[in-house]
């Protein structure tokens, strides 16, 4: 049996334990699993890192309700987990729509860019897989920018300059780079939508 | 102070006061690490988190949030059925809302109860004067108890001129 194999059998013999009531099984399972559901796909997708600890516990709480429904697939636990979260991430994002009365209606995309996952993966692997997707996410929402504003953003988000910084790369007043970081923001919110 | 004249045209129609105390606030919130109240500044700033979150992730900081979380998940899940119903903020406030309720009725109750008639001095009697069990060899003791209580009574109340 190669290694992926035997690391496949050993999740499925957690699972299985797990769904027999072992909690010592349990917590294993979901300690691997939870740090590169919160890092990968929940935080990204959520920005603030209060709400995205939420939508972690309630997805560990859902799924630990619904355990024994779960099915094994070669797939493993990984990308049902990731469903559950994105769920509740859609969920929260349609009730802060209807508690602020939003005019704007986000297109969401569940699960549509979901990777390959693989029963077994080394936690890195699934962490590294799903970074990949947010940032292609990421990136075709900046590219919907204005040149200015998605110049704001990198300046600003990605290479993590200060305001005074980014204000002299573009040649304005720092009161005016934050208008234009504002504006570019709220471009990059409708484009982002919830995925 | 006008910001007319270095406003570049190419980025958008001049911003307003408003326009420039949020950006101005977004601004601040980014260096800080505390979640604004208004709603769209905290959307705004979410945005920008996202950014940040996929761009620089912190491996060993979400591994201590994540491993915290899932020990008090799994101690959650272990509690009975009815007590994880009561979890999270809407759970609290439920049972606050009953506190309250519970609170409110029987303060309503009471405040609907009628007062206590006060007791007129003439009509009232010892607890005894009636239902004091007749002995024997007492002849009228307890009927004359119960004129010399109610004539006291009178005299007192025309003492204080027919007030009760």
């Amino acid at each position: 049996m190669g290694a992926p194999d035997a690391a496949a059998a050993e999740e499925r013999a957690l699972v299985e334990a797990a769904k027999g009531g072992d909690r010592e099984a349990l917590e294993l399972l979901l300690k691997r699993l939870a740090t590169p559901l919160y890092s990968a796909v929940i935080l990204p997708r959520v920005g603030n890192p209060a709400d995205a600890e939420d939508i972690l516990r309630d997805t560990l709480l859902r799924a630990m309700e619904r355990l024994t429904t779960f099915h094994w697939t070669g797939a493993g636990l990984f990308p049902w987990l990731r469903q559950i979260a994105i769920h509740l991430i859609v969920d929260q994002a349609r009730s802060r729509q209807r508690r602020e009365r939003l005019g704007e209606r986000y297109e969401h995309h569940v699960a549509d860019v979901m990777p390959l996952h693989h029963a077994g993966a080394d936690e890195m692997l699934m962490e590294q897989q799903e970074r990949a997707v947010s940032l292609r996410l990421m990136e075709a929402a900046m590219a919907t920018l204005n040149p200015r504003y998605r110049r704001a953003v990198e300046l600003r988000l990605l290479e993590e300059r200060s305001r005074e910084e980014c204000a002299e790369a573009m040649g304005v007043t720092t009161g005016n780079f934050d208008v234009i970081l504002h504006r570019a923001l709220a471009a990059l919110r409708k484009a982002y939508g919830v995925r | 102070m006008s910001h007319a004249d270095d406003w570049n045209p190419d980025d958008g129609p001049p911003p307003s006061d408003d326009e420039r105390a949020s950006a101005r606030a977004l601004s601040e919130a980014l260096d800080h690490r505390e979640a604004p109240r208004d709603p769209d500044l905290a959307a705004a700033l979410s945005v920008a988190r996202r950014v940040q979150a996929t761009a620089h992730p912190d491996p060993e900081a979400a591994r201590k949030v994540a491993d915290r979380v899932v020990s008090a998940a799994l101690a959650e899940h272990a509690r009975p059925a009815w007590r994880r119903a009561l979890r999270g903020r809407w759970g609290l406030a439920a049972v606050a809302a009953a506190g309250l309720l519970a609170v409110g009725v029987g303060a309503g109750v009471s405040a609907t109860r009628p007062a206590p008639r006060p007791v007129d001095p003439i009509t009232a009697t010892t607890a005894g004067d009636f239902t004091e069990r007749l002995g024997e060899n007492v002849g009228s003791a307890p009927a004359a108890r119960i004129y010399d209580d109610r004539m006291r009574a009178y005299r007192d109340r025309l003492l204080r001129g027919g007030r009760r």
